[in-house]
């Protein structure tokens, strides 16, 4: 510290502003971190077998299967076939194939379930830190996907189901950690805005991925 | 995620861990420490994407309140054009009317759109929309 009081006292308005930026921060973190964790639950929960998740996306894929071909024709069942997939290449009869449907977004539910827990896990483990999960919001939006398909005829379903990885994919991957420590301390020595500020250029000058 | 962007809050001891592979002089060990200590004071808050991750404080400013870029490391690249946005979006949530960060290198200047200006030597800034 240099002597002779060059330092700039504080007025009375700057600190009040300072300490209400201060509690602004703090509220802000309380508001978020709820929510954070509350959708890490619901990406982790889901992982387990037989869980209310698991078991509510698979339920609504197959009332979405039934009333989907409640008034589907025959040329369903050649659409179907005809996408190549292992799906409607042995049915004769709606039934059979809505049945087959049914199956199939049974496990579509499930796998997208999976994908979405594994890749919170791939998350977990690509950050080091045992606190980071993936954040999907995913499973009812899984479960809609699974009905999409039902209700769609064989090649948007198709199509649908082709997204269905893609929505997985991009749900899974975003962190939530764990609370900041609560109760805040008395304020020590601020930082100096000159040096450390100036790291905020690293998202130019970082050597891997520089501009 | 806050404030609608794909940011999260990490624990303050996500700097250290974020910051392992920055280039030497970037930023020193004991900058780093005090970093993740106002992350722990509560008084600046971590938050991180698949893009990156910042630490960022509230402050008062020229023009109010003023959110103040500690730290920014970028795990790919894009991060900044991708984030510039959410950056904005944290900002206007917490009723920051500014933005800002210094510059430790140059280049920014380039790379800043026309809404940022330089505030004396190395300090950009820009009023949230």
């Amino acid at each position: 510290m240099s002597k002779g009081g060059s330092e700039i006292k504080e007025t009375a308005q700057q600190r009040a502003m300072a300490d209400f930026a201060v509690n602004q921060l703090q509220d802000y973190t309380k508001r978020w971190l709820p929510l954070q964790k509350r959708l890490a639950a619901q990406t982790v929960e889901p992982g387990a077998a037989g869980s209310a998740a698991r078991k509510s996306a698979t339920g609504r894929s197959n009332v979405d299967t039934q009333i989907a071909f409640a008034g589907a024709g025959e040329g369903l069942e050649k659409k179907l076939a005809g996408t190549g997939r292992n799906l409607g290449a042995a049915m004769t009869g709606m039934a059979d194939n809505a049945a087959t449907s049914r199956g199939m977004g049974q496990v579509t539910a499930n796998q997208s379930v999976d994908d979405a827990y594994t890749e919170t896990l791939a998350a977990l483990a690509a950050t080091g830190r045992g606190e980071r999960a993936g954040v999907g919001n995913s499973l009812s939006r899984q479960a809609a996907i699974s009905g999409d398909q039902a209700a769609a005829d064989a090649q948007s379903a198709l199509a649908k189901e082709t997204a269905i990885g893609e929505t997985a994919g991009s749900l899974a991957g975003y962190g939530l950690q764990a609370a900041m420590r609560p109760g805040p301390k008395p304020q020590g020595p601020g930082m100096s805005t000159n040096v450390l500020g100036a790291q905020a250029d690293n998202f130019v000058t970082n050597p891997q991925y520089g501009p | 995620m806050i404030s609608g962007t794909k940011f999260c809050i990490e624990d303050p001891v996500f700097v250290a861990h974020a910051s392992r592979g920055l280039r030497p002089g970037v930023a020193s060990a004991s900058e780093l420490v005090e970093i993740e200590a106002q992350c722990e004071k509560e008084e600046a808050i971590c938050v991180a994407c698949d893009d990156g991750m910042m630490v960022i404080d509230l402050r008062p400013g020229p023009e109010g309140l003023e959110l103040f870029v500690w730290l920014a490391i970028a795990f790919r690249h894009g991060a900044y054009e991708r984030q510039d946005a959410a950056l904005l979006a944290i900002a206007r949530d917490l009723g920051a009317q500014t933005i800002a960060f210094v510059a430790r290198r140059r280049g920014w200047a380039r790379r800043l759109g026309p809404e940022w200006h330089r505030r004396g030597k190395d300090e950009f800034m820009r009023r949230v929309t």
